[in-house]
């Protein structure tokens, strides 16, 4: 009873003891941006329980104060415990100070040891990815990360994502000094991949809801004799509109809109009546030819979608939004034409195990259908 | 009849008069000329020798840094001597002119003293008990009846009756601390006050009240009054007293938990972060800082919820006078659209607890930070908070005439 009653006594002492951090290590890191530079302070501050153990771990002789080798020592482990990656590739952290309190605040709980790094920003672009890890003396650390407002209005933090312990940071931020709002939301991933992503995304969503576009495809398919001749026709269109986006993103190609839309409307109902009227030229070169032929219209149509997007972006980074959003293009073409083929395949061994010539019309009642809809679009296209 | 009308006429004169004197009671000027007064007075009360340990130069420096105590062996390491100011954001207005900076007008990181305390000037103020950080000014518990009773004379008129009811229970929960048993200086003996400069009806000067988890800093310039930084903090966060138990702190836990319960689920994703913060981060020793904020934008909360984050942070902008109060209110208001809260912990508390989830408030006037400190397992009966204004801490927007 009596060993029971001073255990208790203890516990109540020990909850009233010096009641601040103290089985833990708190290492907090503040980062500050300017254009050319990344600066990284980390303060570190041991709780009183366990700041005889990271004495111990800098003061290697234990003669109670630390020389400056010891403290080389523990910054080369801190060093290696650290580490900051810029746009994917990882940066040494350049010291430019430290401060190590005396071992009597130390001990107290109210001592730090103050770190101060900085990166060169040495990758090009306006859009920029950092991601600190921090594993020094994980089991005891309480990690903190936190960015300041960069007094630079032209760096703009786009995001800041981190591990629940925080010893993992992630920061997408953009140095520039114009303004493009529209693009900084749909860029949150920061480099120049993030905007092929984005821009891959966008290209998808741009077929997938443009009807005008997938009822030109349907069309295409529906006058393709085999796989290797829908491949060439798709290339071909591709290509083509390729040509006139990248033109007409970098303002070197233009044709208003109200040629383009009725020249994408008449490329549906020319198509269609080619697959009802001249089944015969519907493969085969003369239809790689009108591939391309309208795939260069199809192209000034996307680059109106893109251009939007794209407002007062900087000239390298879209090149990497042209290229995913043609890739998306082309994704969410093959999304809609591979089924479709497919389709129209099994349709035509079905009907031609049943001996039947069914099929042979087919095709050309839906062409009819994509036609109707084609002169739809063409008069709504010339009346807006 | 013509005896019932001059009565009535009287009692009319009468009646705008109390009111005339009821607004004036309230009005700045009024009550600098009171506080001035009562700080005289407490003067008057001291010794020569008393009135050296309570009156200080009121020094201006552009930024506040760690405190330097027990500092004279700290010797630095390698890489080259830091310039002792904690990283800015690069706001040149408040810096030395070779106080540190970096290119593009960015301080970086820069190491500096321990932050167990933040100095401004000859003014110190911290969350650490008296013994550890130590404060000037002269203790509470050195003063004689008739001097303690001036003092807190003038800590009252400095305050609102909310603001010195809170100091009071942060006091109490620190006496409680004592009784319960500490091998730390506690106890409401050990709370310090310090004047700084001349109390004057138009210069400013400042008084700095404290002790462990409280660090007021007043600043009173004419008719303008400031409060930041204040520290604010409790340990034990309930305790009881006279019979009476206390919970310190509890609208300050209480007002969050109804904001965020008030946030449908789509506001909730965006307040709450999905990471734990384990203390404060804008501390004492991090003046002049601002982080890039997180959480939810008060443009993006209904009317009502705005008006939830306005009362939360007026039991914090709330504990000055409220003559010098509403001015302070009226710029915080206007930057509600602006002003983000971030949640990080658990989303109930136990009843008559506090919660032990940290929340941050961050607009153009205003920064608080609730760090519930865990302690032994005890995370909820132990808090620090911070009460900042990034455009006058220290009364920096008060021009010394």
């Amino acid at each position: 009873m009596k060993k029971f009653v001073l255990v208790f006594f203890c516990l109540l002492l020990s909850a009233t003891v010096f009641a601040h951090r103290l089985n833990e290590y708190l290492q907090a890191t503040t980062i500050s941006l300017n254009s050319d530079k990344v600066f990284l302070e980390l303060r570190l501050t041991p709780g009183t329980d366990v700041a005889e153990r990271i004495i111990k771990s800098i003061d290697l002789n234990g003669d109670s104060r630390f020389s400056d080798g010891e403290k080389r020592a523990y910054l080369n482990q801190l060093n290696r415990d650290v580490s900051l990656a810029m746009d994917g590739h990882t940066v040494s952290l350049k010291l430019v100070a430290s401060t190590f309190s005396n071992i009597e605040n130390l001990k107290k709980g109210i001592g730090d040891i103050i770190i101060n790094y900085e990166v060169n920003i040495t990758t090009p672009g306006f859009a920029h990815k950092l991601i600190f890890k921090n594993q020094h003396y994980s089991s005891i650390a309480v990690y903190m990360v936190n960015t300041l407002l960069p007094a630079d209005t032209t760096i703009q933090v786009n995001s800041q994502t981190r591990s629940n312990d925080q010893s993992r940071y992630q920061l997408d931020f953009t140095i520039g000094s114009q303004p493009f709002t529209s693009t900084m939301v749909a860029l949150n991933d920061g480099d120049n991949w993030a905007a092929v992503k984005t821009y891959f995304v966008h290209g998808i969503k741009h077929i997938l809801t443009g009807y005008d576009h997938l009822l030109f495809l349907c069309a295409l398919v529906l006058g393709a004799a085999s796989l290797w001749d829908l491949i060439k026709v798709v290339t071909a269109f591709t290509i083509a509109h390729s040509i006139t986006l990248t033109l007409a993103t970098f303002g070197l190609a233009h044709l208003p809109e109200q040629v383009v839309e009725p020249m994408i409307a008449a490329s549906i109902v020319f198509v269609a009546l080619q697959n009802i009227r001249w089944p015969k030229q519907s493969n085969g070169n003369a239809r790689l030819a009108v591939a391309f032929f309208f795939g260069l219209f199809h192209g000034l149509g996307f680059a109106g979608g893109l251009l939007e997007l794209m407002h007062a972006m900087p000239v390298t980074l879209i090149w990497f939004a042209i290229l995913g959003f043609s890739l998306g293009v082309e994704a969410g073409n093959q999304l809609v034409l591979l089924p479709l083929y497919g389709l129209i395949r099994l349709l035509k061994h079905k009907t031609n195990k049943m001996g039947t010539t069914v099929w042979t019309e087919i095709p050309r009642y839906i062409s009819g259908v994509v036609a109707i809809a084609g002169v739809y679009y063409f008069f709504i296209a010339i009346s807006s | 009849m013509k005896k019932i009308s001059y009565s009535i006429i009287a009692l009319a004169v009468l009646t705008l008069c109390a009111m005339a004197g009821f607004t004036k009671k309230d009005s700045p000027e009024t009550q600098t000329k009171a506080i001035v007064a009562a700080a005289n007075v407490f003067l008057n009360t001291l010794s020569a020798e008393q009135r050296k340990a309570v009156q200080f130069e009121f020094l201006r420096p552009k930024t506040a840094s760690g405190t330097q105590f027990n500092m004279g062996n700290m010797k630095r390491g390698p890489g080259g001597p830091p310039n002792g100011r904690p990283p800015g954001n690069g706001d040149t207005s408040r810096r030395p002119p070779n106080g540190g900076q970096r290119p593009g007008g960015n301080n970086g990181g820069s190491g500096g003293p321990p932050s167990s305390g933040e100095q401004y000037g000859k003014a110190i103020w911290s969350n650490f008990p008296v013994n550890i950080t130590p404060r000037p000014g002269i203790e509470m518990g050195s003063l004689n009846a008739k001097q303690c009773a001036a003092a807190m004379q003038l800590v009252q008129l400095l305050l609102s009756a909310k603001g010195f009811e809170k100091v009071q229970q942060i006091m109490g929960s620190d006496e409680a601390l004592r009784i319960a048993g500490t091998d730390v200086t506690a106890g409401s003996d050990h709370y310090l006050i310090g004047i700084f400069g001349t109390p004057d009806l138009s210069k400013p000067w400042m008084v700095e009240f404290g002790g462990h988890h409280l660090g007021l800093n007043v600043v009173i310039a004419g008719k303008e009054g400031s409060l930041t930084p204040t520290l604010t903090g409790a340990q034990p966060a309930v305790y009881t007293a006279n019979g009476k138990t206390i919970r310190v702190l509890a609208q300050e836990n209480d007002k969050a938990f109804d904001l965020l319960n008030a946030l449908d689920e789509a506001q909730k994703k965006k307040a709450i972060l999905n990471y734990h913060i384990g203390d404060l981060v804008l501390g004492p020793g991090h003046d002049g800082q601002t982080i890039v904020p997180e959480g939810i934008k008060g443009s993006g909360m209904t009317a009502k919820q705005k008006e939830m984050l306005l009362s939360l942070i007026t039991e914090w902008s709330g504990i000055i006078n409220n003559a010098y109060h509403d001015a302070h209110l009226a710029d915080i208001k206007a930057g509600l659209n602006q002003t983000y809260f971030a949640w990080s912990g658990p989303l109930t508390h136990a009843a008559g607890r506090n919660g032990t989830a940290y929340y941050r408030i961050q607009g153009p006037k205003v920064i608080i930070e609730f760090a519930p400190q865990a302690t032994m397992g005890d995370t909820d009966n132990h808090i620090h908070t911070i009460y900042r204004d990034p455009s006058n801490e220290y009364g920096s927007s008060y021009v010394t005439q």
